[in-house]
């Protein structure tokens, strides 16, 4: 990365704040489509609440469906937005600071769609309180619920932190127009002030917060794959669904990073700041995350397709040759080799290629997340003795309503919560500047020193 | 004499035969009736294998004639999601009609089996079904594992908690200190300048 690129033009400020100033007719246009989604997904929720999961296309022989693969997808990007920005905190990345807000910001709210599944999946949100009050410890259920409770105290904490000195320039900004907003702002910003022990204290519990958060993340999507894997059911009974979801929370964790840069980048105009750089960086990642998706895909399917056990074998048949193959077939395409393509090969590692890819990787592990949950609950656990065939979940109106409204839920409040905070992290921004400048000083040699003719004779 | 009572006999059965609405023609295809069946179920014993019963059904003819070489279903019913039976698996008929299956039962108790024979062409289908008491069932599921699992599940669960519990309250804790730091700090400072400002005119004052 050349000087250039990582040193902030003099106006970051500006453009940090661009999106708080009035927004025009397109931003309301698609916040207003936004809406109408999450409104239908309300209503959708509202049917489902007084009739029953029934009207989602639950049944007795296919009890798990779309919600679970949300709830794995949406907590999964959460992960990843969280993961990419302590990561590179941590190793110190200067290219990171235009980008961390916007994957801080959308880590907390996946999350917070994500986790909502977890309810909407119940069916009766009125049981939810019988995991608190009466919990059992041997249930996954409940490990989820407290991994995800304190993964979303992290984020939220991991969010907060560096917004405190961006807050304080909203805090000076907007003092003179006084009302609700300033003094948010006065009580978020925590008297700040730039002091040297202030700036000591935020750095030091800014670094422990990313250290902490990673083995948090790791801990909730291992939990998560626990709530398949510690069952006896074919497809999911696997020693190796932990890593292998932790890396698929990853994979598509950073493409969603990617997408929402994309987009913020092209609302807001801050081409300046977020450079090719910085999507050629992130789309590297994707790609090594995307290899070892498929290693880890393959790993599972040869050792589970090369024992062949009884159990198994309907499950696999059905996925890689089935009636769920097309769906797998159409993953691998289009979800991994596809994007891997487009990213290896130097004419198509463009910005628009990039985001082609990603979104190709958004959707497509959605959809694995899908064959993860669907295959394996519709095969008949005791198909050998049961009287019946193989269940199948159907997707209703209901189900894609609630879905689709999630998904249109996290543009919606990351657009929102740029409307009151700052896009960029100003301070990060600045800090690295300034460092920078110190940096090119202390290396630079030092200028020679021109005496004025006869001056050492005076 | 004797050849005329024989030939009168003969002509009886035929005209039997062929006349009486209950049975088919002598000439029709395949076998002229379907006998109809009965099963009995008759009971659980204990095998010498430790926990698997031998269950066995007779299958005889309404007239009890046993029958033989046939192949008798036995289910179990169950609740899941509903009623429904779960087969135990099948056994054929020996040369008294009895069907032996042995199986494992999954648990003790009262069970109801359901015996039942599909039919052929000779004879006609039939079910029955009873109770059987099974009091030797293994343990196929021990909710309390062994000792020494049991010992590291108990500890691996105290272990857990005391982890989660740190790492939250290591979070928080960073979160709480960080937050009353910075606030404390710039709230010093604040007071500092406001000091300054509400001195700063009386100083004006006394130099004036």
């Amino acid at each position: 990365m050349t000087r250039d690129q990582m040193s902030p033009p003099a106006d970051v400020r500006e453009a940090a704040l661009r999106p708080l100033a009035s927004s025009g007719r397109r931003f309301w246009a698609l916040v207003a489509l936004l809406g109408l989604f999450v409104a239908w997904g309300v209503v959708a929720y509202i049917a489902q609440l007084v009739k029953g999961l029934g009207v989602a296309g639950y049944s007795d022989t296919a009890f798990w469906g779309i919600y679970e693969a949300n709830l794995v997808a949406f907590i999964g990007v959460s992960y990843g937005g969280a993961l990419v920005s302590a990561i590179l905190r941590l190793t110190q990345a200067r290219w990171r600071a235009p980008i961390t807000r916007m994957a801080e910001a959308m880590a907390l709210f996946s999350l917070l769609i994500g986790a909502l599944f977890a309810i909407v999946h119940l069916g009766r949100p009125d049981r939810i309180w019988r995991v608190v009050l009466t919990p059992h410890i041997s249930s996954p259920i409940v490990w989820d619920f407290v991994a995800v409770m304190m993964y979303l105290a992290a984020t939220l904490i991991f969010l907060y932190l560096p917004l405190i000195p961006d807050i304080a320039v909203l805090r000076d900004r907007f003092r003179q127009q006084g009302g609700w907003r300033v003094r948010l702002y006065r009580l978020l910003a925590l008297n700040w002030h730039g002091l040297p022990q202030q700036r000591h204290l935020l750095e030091r519990s800014m670094s422990t917060v990313a250290i902490l958060i990673i083995p948090i993340a790791v801990v909730v999507h291992s939990v998560l794959s626990w709530a398949f894997a510690v069952t006896g059911r074919p497809g999911w009974h696997s020693t190796i669904f932990a890593p292998y979801f932790v890396v698929a929370a990853l994979y598509s964790g950073v493409a969603l990073v990617i997408l929402v840069v994309a987009g913020f980048r092209k609302g807001y105009r801050l081409e300046r700041f977020i450079t090719f750089t910085h999507f050629k960086y992130l789309a590297y990642l994707m790609l090594t995350l995307d290899l070892l998706y498929l290693y880890f895909t393959f790993t599972e399917l040869l050792t589970e397709g090369y024992v062949m056990t009884e159990d198994t074998v309907p499950v696999l048949e059905a996925l890689l040759v089935g009636r769920y193959a097309p769906f797998f077939w159409l993953f691998i395409l289009a979800g991994a080799i596809l994007p891997l393509l487009i990213v290896a090969i130097p004419k198509t590692r463009t910005i628009p290629g990039i985001v082609v890819a990603s979104s190709l990787v958004v959707a497509g592990m959605w959809l694995k997340r899908l064959l993860i949950v669907v295959p394996a609950v519709a095969h008949p656990l005791i198909h050998q003795v049961v009287a019946g065939a193989w269940g199948a979940f159907h997707p209703t109106w209901v189900a894609i309503g609630i879905t689709a409204g999630a998904a249109a839920a996290i543009p919606l409040l990351l657009m929102l919560f740029f409307k009151f905070f700052p896009i960029l992290a100003i301070y990060e921004m600045e800090e690295i500047a300034a460092e920078q400048v110190r940096y090119v000083q202390a290396s630079s040699p030092p200028s020679p020193v021109v005496v004025p003719e006869g001056s050492l004779t005076r | 004499m004797k050849r005329r009572w024989l030939v009168l006999s003969f002509l009886v059965l035929v005209v039997a035969g062929i006349y009486n609405p209950g049975l088919e023609p002598a000439f029709a295809d395949g076998p002229s009736t379907i006998v109809s069946t009965t099963l009995k179920l008759d009971g659980a014993t204990e095998t010498h294998t430790e926990g698997w019963l031998a269950v066995s059904a007779t299958l005889t003819t309404a007239e009890s004639r046993p029958v033989s070489g046939r192949l008798v279903n036995f289910a179990r019913e169950v609740e899941f999601f509903g009623s429904r039976d779960v087969s135990l698996g099948t056994a054929t008929t020996d040369a008294t009609g009895v069907a032996v299956l042995i199986f494992q039962p999954s648990g003790n108790g009262t069970q109801v089996v359901k015996v039942s024979f599909s039919g052929d062409e000779e004879y006609a289908a039939t079910e029955t079904s009873g109770a059987i008491e099974v009091v030797v069932a293994p343990e196929t599921f021990s909710p309390e594992p062994a000792a020494p699992l049991a010992a590291i599940r108990r500890w691996l669960s105290v272990g857990v908690g005391i982890l989660v519990v740190g790492v939250c309250a290591v979070l928080l804790g960073v979160f709480v200190i960080a937050v009353y730091g910075i606030w404390n700090a710039g709230r010093a400072l604040e007071v500092e300048q406001q000091i300054a400002r509400q001195s700063t005119p009386s100083a004006v004052k006394t130099s004036q």
